[in-house]
């Protein structure tokens, strides 16, 4: 297991400490760098290691399965609270609060429901039909009390994140553009994203600051143009062939060694081309998130930035993924930890003063209900998370 | 009074902080702002203590909203323990070591508990869902394979007629409403000689399998064993069994582990080929009962099978009544009990 905490990072040594009302200085000089637009430049650091969050995982995946799944709950809070408790900006790290035994709640909750539905469909086959449009109806709703529910349990510095999003700006952006997109067979899929990047982050607040977000696709939509181009000649190549084995007699077991070669060839092609796609549409992901991070600021002149370079996110996104899947699942708290704190490394507030300002904002805790079924059901999950 | 630790004091309501020393005496809190000099007192039972996480701080929360935070040192675990709270990685043993040692136990249990208890209890819930429901779950499966996998019969009428009268015989022996159970004849060339049960309660006798057979004891033979399948609910105690398992791994897996669970998921496709063998078994000795109380012979339709065994040869291996209906030694056995 590699160790991937920052070795410039505050682990103990520079308690922030420092006097009140002052920003701490904390870390090496790299950690404090005033920029030429008057703003302070805080990086996120991730001090946690693989090894720790292995013992974690392993310990609360073992007592999920020995006490049937309830003490999930449990490891779900404690897996968080040491991912955000090692994200640290300015030397001090994020908190998680939420209350296991609530998500226990709604699990069950989730489960009663889903169980119920089940059921219900064994009697009337046809509630499998309403069950489609019923889940773009819940959809924005699950979101929200999702990131919600995140953000309301997640502090800095004894501050909470809070997020007041509505339901009809939901559903434009998680319903209505994903079935545009599909409809413009992708081209969309920029803006579909920015999109939802935006409206998370134009409802998120810390304390009672709001976040802004005024991100759009100018500069990284020329890069889904040749992803798309990408696409039309994988759909080219793949008529081409389907249409070549076509002329062949389809009565006759042996094809003409001509036409064979061309079918084989053309195989080929398509997979490679494929694979490429696969790999661009990766790389593009990268763009997307600074494109969004970039362009997100905090009331009081903050702002953030993301500098997460593409080809670096791909190749840390396939080693990680194929280490997850060689070691079926064993690695995944290595890839977890490994991916967090190479986009953390990238990610940095830009402080337009001190941090000692931000006023707490008194809200309810939030329901986990959201949370625990999108994480059940896929959908919509974790974007809180992609956010870092 | 403990030794007071150092640490972080952040302000209610803000994102202000500076440093603090905590102190405990008598079970009040003191906490001392080196920056103004101020003291504050909080009761011990309003305050919350966080638990461990590796390498984080303990966060002590007070009723109006503020909080000291404090590194992990050997001074702070010295604080808690005097505090008569647990520290080190093994904190939750000390704090619930009935709860813990339960776990112990439990996870040594688990796997009998998987093993043995599981599927009854599953087979208990299958048996006890009331009748129409039972009918209803997999009531279209035969309507989707008839046509493509069955075809019309091609066997006599009045062949048919002394079948659908030994149909009955059996049935009645077996104690089975009439409503319950419905014969039905298809060819099915691509399957060869069979007898398939489905969980609506259709019983499908393939023409090959009356072609082969010599005796009426073979078929009536292969009828309660069917009827055993009906009765016994192996249809619905399959799925009870396999969608329970399934249900298990994402109950207990939640958002952990997504590979673990596809392997696990295998693993219950292994389980579910066992849980297969068994149902055979549990049919064949109940088609034995029910042959034997019409004085029948039970041992009978092992002829059938042989000669299945060797008319089929490579064409139906995959799908004949041998190859569905696996152990061979095991149901000559089980019928002969």
């Amino acid at each position: 297991m590699t160790d991937v905490g920052n070795p410039d990072g505050p682990n103990g040594s520079d308690e922030p400490n420092g006097g009140r009302g002052s920003v701490p200085v904390s870390g090496s000089a790299r950690g404090r760098n005033e920029s030429p637009s008057g703003l302070t430049r805080h990086p996120f650091i991730f001090s946690g290691s693989a090894g720790d969050y292995f013992g974690i995982c392993i310990r609360t995946f073992l007592l999920a399965i020995v006490t049937l799944g309830i003490y999930d709950a449990w490891g779900k809070v404690e897996r968080r609270r040491y991912l955000w408790g090692h994200t640290k900006l300015a030397g001090l790290g994020f908190d998680f609060h939420a209350r296991p035994i609530n998500i226990l709640k709604a699990r069950i909750i989730v489960v009663v429901i889903l169980i119920a539905f089940q059921i219900a469909t064994s009697y009337v086959p046809l509630l499998v039909f309403a069950s489609i449009p019923l889940l773009f109806v819940l959809t924005p709703w699950l979101v929200i009390l999702s990131t919600r529910f995140n953000a309301r349990n997640t502090s800095y510095r004894n501050v909470r994140f809070d997020f007041q999003g509505r339901y009809w700006p939901a559903f434009h952006v998680f319903v209505f553009l994903p079935i545009l997109m599909l409809f413009t067979l992708g081209l969309l899929y920029p803006y579909m994203k920015i999109r939802q990047g935006r409206y998370i982050a134009e409802n998120l607040y810390f304390g009672s600051a709001p976040f802004s977000c005024v991100a759009t696709t100018e500069g990284i939509f020329r890069y889904w143009m040749y992803i798309m181009v990408l696409g039309l000649a994988l759909i080219g190549a793949s008529v081409m062939i389907g249409f070549a084995a076509f002329q062949a007699d389809p009565g006759s077991p042996i094809l003409d060694p001509e036409i064979q070669r061309i079918v084989t060839g053309g195989g080929l092609l398509v997979n490679g081309i494929y694979l490429v796609l696969f790999i661009a549409v990766i790389a593009f992901q990268a763009k997307i998130r600074n494109a969004i991070v970039n362009a997100v600021a905090l009331r009081g002149g903050h702002r953030m930035e993301s500098t997460v370079p593409a080809w670096e996110y791909l190749g840390t996104v396939v080693l990680t993924s194929l280490a997850a899947t060689a070691t079926l699942g064993l690695m995944i708290p290595w890839a977890t930890v490994t991916l967090r704190a190479f986009l953390l490394k990238h990610t940095a507030f830009m402080a337009k003063d001190d941090l000692d300002t931000f006023a707490a904002h008194q809200q309810k805790p939030g329901s986990a209900f959201g949370e625990e079924f999108a994480g059940m059901e896929d959908v919509g999950g974790g974007v809180f998370d992609g956010l870092g | 009074m403990s030794e007071a630790v150092k640490g972080r004091f952040h302000e209610p309501g803000s994102s202000r902080f500076g440093a603090a020393t905590l102190s405990y005496a008598r079970g009040v809190f003191h906490l001392c702002v080196e920056a103004d000099g101020r003291s504050v007192t909080w009761g011990r039972a309003a305050t919350e203590i966080s638990d461990p996480v590796t390498g984080l701080p303990r966060r002590f929360v007070f009723p109006d909203g503020s909080a000291f935070e404090a590194d992990p040192s050997p001074a702070l675990d010295t604080f808690l323990n005097a505090l008569g709270l647990e520290t080190g990685p093994r904190w939750r043993f000390r704090r619930h070591p009935r709860l813990m040692a339960g776990v112990i136990a439990a996870t040594i249990a688990l796997p009998f508990l998987l093993w043995f208890g599981f599927p009854k209890a599953m087979d208990a819930l299958a048996l006890a869902v009331p009748e129409s429901f039972a009918a209803k779950i997999g009531s279209g499966t035969f309507e989707g394979l008839d046509g493509r996998l069955f075809l019309p019969t091609q066997i006599a009428g009045t062949r048919r007629s002394e079948i659908e009268v030994l149909f009955n015989e059996v049935r009645s022996a077996a104690e089975v409403p009439e409503d319950r159970v419905r014969l039905l004849f298809r060819a099915a060339p691509r399957m060869g000689a069979n007898g398939l049960a489905f969980p609506d309660g259709t019983i499908v006798v393939t023409d090959e399998l009356v072609r082969l057979s010599r005796h009426d004891d073979e078929i009536a033979g292969v009828l309660a064993h069917e009827i055993a399948h009906v009765t016994e609910r192996h249809a619905l105690r399959r799925i009870f069994r396999a969608t329970g398992v399934a249900f298990l791994i994402q109950f207990a897996l939640g958002d952990t582990v997504s590979l673990l669970e596809e392997a696990a998921t295998l693993g219950a496709f292994v389980l579910e080929l066992g849980y297969s063998r068994e149902f055979e078994l549990e049919a064949d000795s109940r088609a034995a009962d029910i042959l034997r109380a019409i004085d029948r012979d039970p041992a009978r339709i092992v002829h059938l099978l042989r000669r299945i065994a060797v008319d089929c040869g490579g064409a139906c291996e995959e799908t004949s009544l041998l190859s569905t209906h696996p152990g061979f030694e095991d149901r000559l056995r089980a019928v002969e009990e």
